[in-house]
């Protein structure tokens, strides 16, 4: 999948992190080609969404440094890195309620550094980002809310405008925060169906705890134990994997 | 499709509206006159205040400020140092901006309760200095005699004339200000309001979109210092004092601070208030709280809001539906 020339998406090299003496991540170094679907799994308290969120750039690693697309982004500001974009949901919806799935997907869309300072030309007379927004509601299967109040909508299909909302940036990776958190099984049905619709060309990071959403969807599963990384490898290698074992099910049961 | 419709029965609304406030001084006293002037300059400090409250989520209690700001350039250049139309406007305005702009740095890094209080600490500290400045800004006394101007052979001290420009510079104001509202900036803002976190996730520049939106807000609330000092003929400390920004915050939310006009329908309501009833009694502010709270407790969403409710009501639609073509149904 990966040309030899081509950077990786994403490069963690020894990225440690501590909140006050209690080390959250512990040297963790990977990397995820172009176009993978990588899944970070791991129990309660393991340092995924700590990872995570220093990649996602809210949090300063202490130590380590993250490449993306070949750039260093270790200390770039959460905006900067959106603008390189990098596109992330979050575990708890972070979603603009009082304004229409329109107006949400809209803003995700025509982010950046300039396109906001533009004060005159009313936004619904933007042709091309609208008909942008009308894509990304079909591809999340939101286009019967297209102008419903995000706050009307039931928690399920606002997880669906979640992902749509880092869809709409146009991103190269893409990184999802338990996308399924809170859904009942059908609605993980399709949520699952919608993530693997993703365009192929975008690299995804997944934390799931949903063990069949991430054996369905991941090509390489990373797992995190205490904040260090215990294995790695395709789901297959994972299933049989007894380190990753001991974790999930407690050492006398292997 | 074209998104935008025109509705004639709001069409008719607007252009009776403008008629009747163009022939104002036709047909009613220059006192009623002088009413709607305040309603002016009020209403201009109101939609800088509205504004931050209702499409950016940022409660400034810094905008009266701006308002006694370009009041006292006007009184020290246009009066003290007697400079000429447009020179004391366009300092005042441009004090105000650069006032904002640097204040606005400082102050756009934080939020909610944090933000209050350093625009409420900014605008007591400007309010002191006004107060206790006796050399340039004349201490408690202020700057008087301030008049407006000639221009072209017509003179702005007769207050048609004064009431005519006013009211040509609100509407402008309130146009450029709506355009705003509704512009790709206008949508980045009101992200803002809701969930900034989520802005920079997506790649917006939230403090600079904030930094931005405090000083045009700034700049309408400086339009209506320079109205109110032509107007009043004096610039002085409780011009700027806390209990008028209270005031004006009151009536954006008496009016609805989550709907553009509101603000506007607030200060119109405060003001007439003011003048019916200095005629009964002296006790101005506890009239308008009784009403304030009568309002906001049927309708928290102010004025504006009673009337949406009512747009919402079945019954009422029906009757709106009679009188209006037919609207289509967005496509879904």
């Amino acid at each position: 999948m990966k040309k030899p020339d081509q950077p990786h998406a994403l490069t963690i090299t020894a990225v440690s992190k501590n909140f006050s003496g209690v080390q959250a991540v512990r040297s963790v170094s990977f990397e995820v080609p172009v176009g993978e679907r990588r899944a970070l799994i791991g129990p309660n308290g393991a340092g995924k969404t700590t990872l995570f969120n220093t990649i996602a750039g809210e949090l300063v690693p202490n130590e380590g440094s993250i490449h993306f697309f070949g750039i260093d982004i270790t200390r770039k500001s959460v905006q900067k890195r959106a603008n390189l974009d990098l596109g992330r949901t979050y575990q708890i919806s972070q979603l603009f309620l009082d304004l229409t799935v329109e107006e949400n997907l809209y803003l995700a869309g025509s982010g950046g550094a300039t396109k906001a300072f533009r004060f005159f030309g009313p936004w619904k007379n933007n042709k091309a980002e609208l008909d942008w927004v009308q894509e990304v509601t079909n591809q999340v299967g939101l286009h019967k809310y297209i102008s419903s109040k995000v706050s009307e909508l039931s928690h399920g299909l606002q997880r669906q405008l979640e992902i749509g909302m880092a869809l709409a940036m146009h991103p190269r990776l893409i990184m999802l925060d338990e996308p399924a958190a809170g859904l009942s099984p059908s609605e993980r049905i399709i949520l699952t169906d919608l993530i693997k619709k993703l365009p192929r060309d975008v690299t995804l990071i997944l934390i799931e705890h949903d063990m069949e959403i991430v054996l369905d969807i991941a090509d390489r599963i990373t797992v995190m134990y205490h904040g260090s990384v215990i294995a790695e490898g395709t789901p297959g290698e994972i299933r049989s994997n007894v380190e990753v074992k001991k974790v999930y099910l407690g050492s006398s049961y292997v | 499709m074209s998104r935008f419709r025109i509705n004639p029965v709001k069409v008719t609304f607007y252009v009776i509206a403008a008629i009747f406030l163009i022939l104002l001084p036709y047909y009613v006293s220059q006192y009623t006159v002088t009413t709607f002037i305040r309603i002016i300059y009020f209403g201009f400090l109101s939609l800088s205040m509205g504004f931050l409250i209702g499409q950016g989520g940022m409660i400034s209690l810094t905008q009266t400020a701006f308002f006694g700001l370009s009041g006292y350039i006007i009184g020290i250049f246009g009066v003290e140092r007697g400079l000429m139309f447009p020179w004391p406007d366009l300092m005042a305005i441009g004090a105000v901006a650069i006032m904002a702009f640097l204040f606005g740095m400082i102050a756009m890094g934080t939020h909610r309760i944090v933000f209050l209080m350093i625009t409420l600490a900014f605008g007591q500290v400007c309010w002191a200095f006004a107060a206790q400045n006796t050399t340039i800004l004349r201490g408690w006394s202020g700057i008087r005699g301030i008049r407006p101007f000639v221009i072209y052979g017509i003179n702005f001290n007769e207050y048609q004339n004064f009431y005519w420009a006013s009211l040509i510079l609100f509407a402008l104001g309130i146009f450029i200000l709506w355009r705003i509202s509704k512009s790709p900036f206008g949508l980045a803002l009101n992200g803002i309001r809701e969930n900034p976190r989520r802005m920079a996730a997506i790649g917006y520049p939230v403090y600079w979109i904030r930094v931005v939106a405090f000083l045009i807000a700034a700049v309408y609330a400086g339009l209506g210092g320079i109205l109110a000092a032509y107007n009043t003929g004096i610039i002085m400390p409780t011009t700027i004092q806390l209990s008028r920004t209270i005031w004006v915050l009151l009536t954006v939310i008496l009016g609805g601070a989550s709907f553009f006009f509101g603000p506007i329908v607030g200060t119109f309501v405060a003001v007439w208030l003011d003048v019916l009833i200095s005629g009964v009694t002296e006790r101005y502010n506890l009239v308008l709280g009784v009403v304030f709270l009568i309002i906001v407790l049927f309708s928290p969403t102010g004025i504006i809001g009673i009337f949406d409710q009512m747009r919402n009501d079945k019954k009422f639609n029906s009757i709106i539906n009679f009188f209006s073509p037919k609207k289509e149904k967005p496509n879904s």
